[in-house]
C-alpha cells in the first residue's frame, strides 16, 4: 500500500507542473477547444465454481461500478493538447479492486515532425493479439482484468520525431507504478495473498528510478518494423515467499524487442520477439520470448455483412522458473474475431490458448454491442478448461472461470 | 474510403468563371471512348482542390423507419499527381462509444490502399487490411468502394444515351454512362451513372450486384460551389432496394484549401485529434 500511496501523491504535483507549462505555452490564444466526455458502468461477474481459498467471497455473482472521464483541451493552432482522464472503480467485495487511477494527465506539444508529451499517459507498442511482450511502458492494472491488458497511467516525458516513414521515440519514466493485484477476498488471485505494501525493488531508488525506453519504427511498403529498448524496473514482478504471503519483487531489467507486421491484402503476418536480462533469483539468466502468427479476414461471410477474422499465433518463452511466471511458455492461440457490421457495431472474439507441454487449455470470449445511442453492452468470459500439471499460473485460478456482463453508459 | 469519393466523386465542375466561353467538350462517337471521356471531364474539372475539411452526419434508416445517427469529421488531401492517390482521415464524433476513433486511408492507384485505425481507449494505432472493398462502412448502406476516390482507371466505361437528369434536376440534360469495376473484389457487376452535361456533376448512380440485380441507388443533391470552382453535393442518399434500408449523408460544414499538409495524414497525426 505504501508504494501505491506514494505514487498517488506525486501525480497531482506532476500534473500541476505540466498544467503550468501548458498554460504558459497557450497564453497567446487562451480559448482553444474543450471536449469532455464521461462514462459510467455497472458490471456483474459470475463464477461457475466455488472459490479455492479461505477468505475469498463465496457469492457466485459479484458486482462492481466504474466511472471514467476524459477532458481534452486543444489550442487554436492545434499545437498544444492537454488530456486529463481519471478512472474509478468501486468493487462490492474486493477492497483492492476498489481503486482510482489517473489514466491520462498530460500536455502534448506538437511540431511539424516532432512531438513532446509530459505527464501521465499511455504508450502502446506491438502488433500481436494473444500476448503483448514488446509493450513495456505502462504497468498492468491487473485488478481490472486478469490478462493485464488494462494499463495504469505512467508518468513520462516522451519525445518523438518522424521523417518520412521512419519514427523515433524516446521515453523517460521517472516514477514506477507497482502492479495492482486482487485482494484476499477477491477472485482470480494467487494462492497466497500478495503483500503489495512490502514490495521489494532491486533499485535502491525503489519506485523513483529513472527508467528509459526507446523505439525506432520504419514502414517499408507492406512491412512495419519496430525495434525497442527498455532499461528500467520490470513491469512484471517475481514473487518471493514471505510467511503466509508472497511479496512482489521488481528487478531492474534490460530488454530489446522486435515487432514486425506484414499487411498483405486480407492477411496479416505478425511477429514480436524480446530478449531480456536482469531478473535475479536462482538460475537467473537472459531469456527470449517470441510470438508469431497470422490473421486472415474473410469478408461478407455467407452473403451476410459479417466479417470473420481467423487468428493463429504461436508463443514461446524460455524464461527460467525463477523469472516472473507466465502462462505463455509454449502455446498455440486459435481465435475467431467477428464483426457484424450492423448499426450497433457488434463485434467479438472467441479464442483458446493451448499449452503444448503442460496440456492446459484456456478459452476466452469477448462480445460487445451498442444499445441505443449512449449505451454499450460488453460480455467477457474466461474458461479455464484444464490447468495442466506444473502450470503454476493457471493452477492457482483453476476454479475462477468467469463471465462478466457490463453495461456502460456514455455521457 | 475517401469520401472525396462520394462527396467529391461526383466529380465536379469548373465554374462559369473558369469555363464560360469555353467550347463544350467534343466527345468521340464510339460509346466506350465517349463514356470514358465524359467521366474524365468530370474528374478533370475537380483537379486542384488541394484539401478539404468537412463535418457530416450519417443517418441510417431501417425499413421500419428507425433511425441511427453518427457524426464524422473528415480531412482530405489531394494526391500531388495522377500517380499519387488522395489521403483521407476520418474522425468519429458520435456515437459516443466510438468517439475519438480515427480512420486514415492512403489511396493507391494500382495496389491496395494503406489503412490505419486509431483506438483511443488503448492508445493504439493498428495498420489494417483494406481489401474488404464491398463491406459496409459503419453499418451504413455505403460500401467502402462507394466511398473511395474515383480514379479513372478503376472502371471500363460505355456511354448509353442522353436524357433529362433525374428529378429534381430534370431541367438539365444528363449523359448516362455505364461503368464496370476493374478492381478485384468489387461487390458490383456494373454501375450506371447520370452525369449532367452542364457542370459534369454526378446526379445519380445505380449499383448492380454480382447477379446483375439492382441493389442500390445513390442520389447526389444540393450541390454547392466552393472557391468559385469546386462543386460538392451536400446531401447523398443511398437506398438499398433489397434490404429496404437507406443512409443519408449530410454535409454540415465544408472548407477548401485549409492548408493541410502531409504531416496531417500520418500515423502520428491520428493521435493528435480530440
Amino acid at each position: 500500500m505504501r508504494g501505491d500511496r506514494g505514487t498517488f501523491n506525486l501525480l497531482p504535483v506532476l500534473f500541476a507542473a505540466v498544467s503550468a507549462t501548458a498554460a504558459q505555452a497557450a497564453e497567446p490564444e487562451a480559448d482553444g477547444t474543450f471536449v469532455m466526455r464521461g462514462m459510467i458502468g455497472a458490471e456483474v461477474r459470475a463464477f461457475a465454481m466455488r472459490p479455492s481459498y479461505a477468505g475469498q467471497d463465496r457469492a457466485p455473482l459479484l458486482g462492481s461500478l466504474t466511472a471514467a472521464a476524459n477532458a481534452s483541451w486543444t489550442s487554436n493552432d492545434k499545437s498544444v493538447v492537454i488530456d486529463v482522464a481519471p478512472f474509478l472503480r468501486y468493487d462490492d467485495t474486493d477492497r483492492k479492486r476498489t481503486h482510482a487511477d489517473l489514466r491520462e494527465a498530460a500536455v502534448n506539444v506538437y511540431g511539424q515532425n516532432v512531438d513532446l508529451r509530459l505527464g501521465v499517459s499511455k504508450v502502446y507498442w506491438g502488433v500481436t493479439e494473444s500476448r503483448h511482450i514488446v509493450d513495456i511502458v505502462n504497468q498492468s492494472d491487473l485488478v481490472e482484468e486478469p490478462e493485464g491488458d488494462e494499463k495504469l497511467g505512467q508518468p513520462m516525458a516522451m519525445l518523438r520525431g518522424q521523417y518520412d516513414d521512419v519514427e523515433a521515440t524516446v521515453v523517460v519514466l521517472p516514477l514506477f507504478r507497482p502492479r495492482t493485484f486482487p485482494g484476499i477476498t477477491g477472485r482470480l488471485r494467487m494462492t497466497l495473498p500478495v503483500d503489495t505494501g512490502n514490495a521489494e525493488y532491486e533499485s535502491s531508488a525503489r519506485t523513483h528510478r529513472l527508467d528509459v525506453a526507446g523505439r525506432l519504427k520504419a514502414r517499408i511498403d507492406d512491412f512495419d518494423i519496430g525495434l525497442t529498448y527498455f532499461n528500467g524496473t520490470s513491469r512484471e514482478p517475481r514473487f518471493e515467499l514471505a510467511g503466509a504471503t508472497v511479496v512482489p519483487v521488481y528487478d531492474v531489467i534490460d530488454q530489446v524487442g522486435l515487432d514486425v507486421q506484414a499487411t498483405l491484402e486480407a492477411t496479416l503476418l505478425k511477429l514480436e520477439a524480446i530478449s531480456r536480462d536482469g531478473h535475479q533469483g536462482p538460475g537467473a539468466r537472459r531469456f527470449t520470448a517470441v510470438v508469431a502468427g497470422v490473421e486472415h479476414t474473410l469478408s461478407q461471410v455467407a452473403g451476410t455483412n459479417c466479417d470473420v477474422g481467423l487468428v493463429l499465433e504461436f508463443t514461446w518463452d524460455d524464461r527460467p522458473p525463477s523469472a516472473p511466471p507466465t502462462i505463455y511458455d509454449k502455446d498455440f492461440f486459435f481465435g475467431t474475431r467477428f464483426a457484424l457490421n450492423d448499426t450497433s457495431d457488434s463485434s467479438g472474439l472467441i479464442g483458446a490458448l493451448v499449452d503444448l507441454d503442460k496440456g492446459s487449455v484456456y478459452a476466452k470470449i469477448e462480445a460487445s454491442t451498442r444499445l441505443g445511442d449512449a449505451f454499450r453492452l460488453d460480455v467477457q468470459g474466461a474458461l479455464i478448461l484444464r490447468a495442466g500439471d506444473g502450470d503454476t499460473v493457471l493452477e492457482q485460478v483453476r476454479d475462477d472461470s468467469f463471465l462478466t456482463v457490463r453495461l456502460l453508459h456514455f455521457l | 474510403m475517401n469520401f472525396r469519393v462520394v462527396m467529391l466523386s461526383a466529380l465536379i465542375a469548373a465554374s462559369s468563371a473558369t469555363s464560360s466561353g469555353a467550347a463544350p467538350p467534343q466527345f468521340s462517337a464510339d460509346p466506350k471512348a465517349k463514356g470514358r471521356e465524359i467521366t474524365a471531364e468530370s474528374i478533370h474539372r475537380d483537379a486542384g482542390f488541394a484539401d478539404t475539411q468537412s463535418r457530416m452526419t450519417m443517418r441510417l434508416m431501417s425499413e421500419s423507419g428507425d433511425a441511427n445517427e453518427r457524426t464524422l469529421r473528415m480531412n482530405v488531401s489531394e494526391g500531388a499527381s495522377d500517380k499519387v492517390g488522395d489521403k483521407s482521415l476520418i474522425f468519429f464524433e458520435t456515437p459516443k462509444d466510438v468517439q475519438g476513433t480515427v480512420l486514415l486511408t492512403h489511396t493507391q492507384i494500382l495496389t491496395a490502399d494503406d489503412q490505419w485505425i486509431y483506438i483511443p481507449s488503448i492508445a493504439r494505432v493498428k495498420r489494417i487490411s483494406s481489401s474488404n472493398k464491398s463491406g459496409p462502412f459503419l453499418g451504413s448502406e455505403f460500401a467502402y468502394e462507394d466511398l473511395t476516390a474515383q480514379e479513372l482507371g478503376k472502371y471500363d466505361y460505355r456511354w448509353l444515351r442522353d436524357e433529362p437528369c433525374p428529378a429534381p434536376d430534370a431541367a438539365l440534360q444528363c449523359y448516362v454512362v455505364e461503368r464496370v469495376p476493374l478492381y478485384e473484389e468489387s461487390g458490383y457487376k456494373r454501375q450506371i451513372a447520370w452525369i449532367d452535361a452542364t457542370e459534369f456533376l454526378f446526379r445519380k448512380i445505380e449499383f448492380y450486384n454480382r447477379e446483375d440485380r439492382l441493389l442500390k441507388t445513390l442520389t447526389l443533391a444540393n450541390y454547392r460551389k466552393h472557391n468559385d470552382r469546386f462543386w460538392r453535393p451536400y446531401e447523398l442518399l443511398m437506398i438499398n432496394h433489397q434490404s429496404r434500408r437507406s443512409t443519408k449523408l449530410s454535409v454540415t460544414d465544408l472548407k477548401f484549401r485549409t492548408g493541410l499538409t502531409e504531416v496531417d495524414f500520418t500515423e502520428q497525426s491520428m493521435e493528435r485529434l480530440r
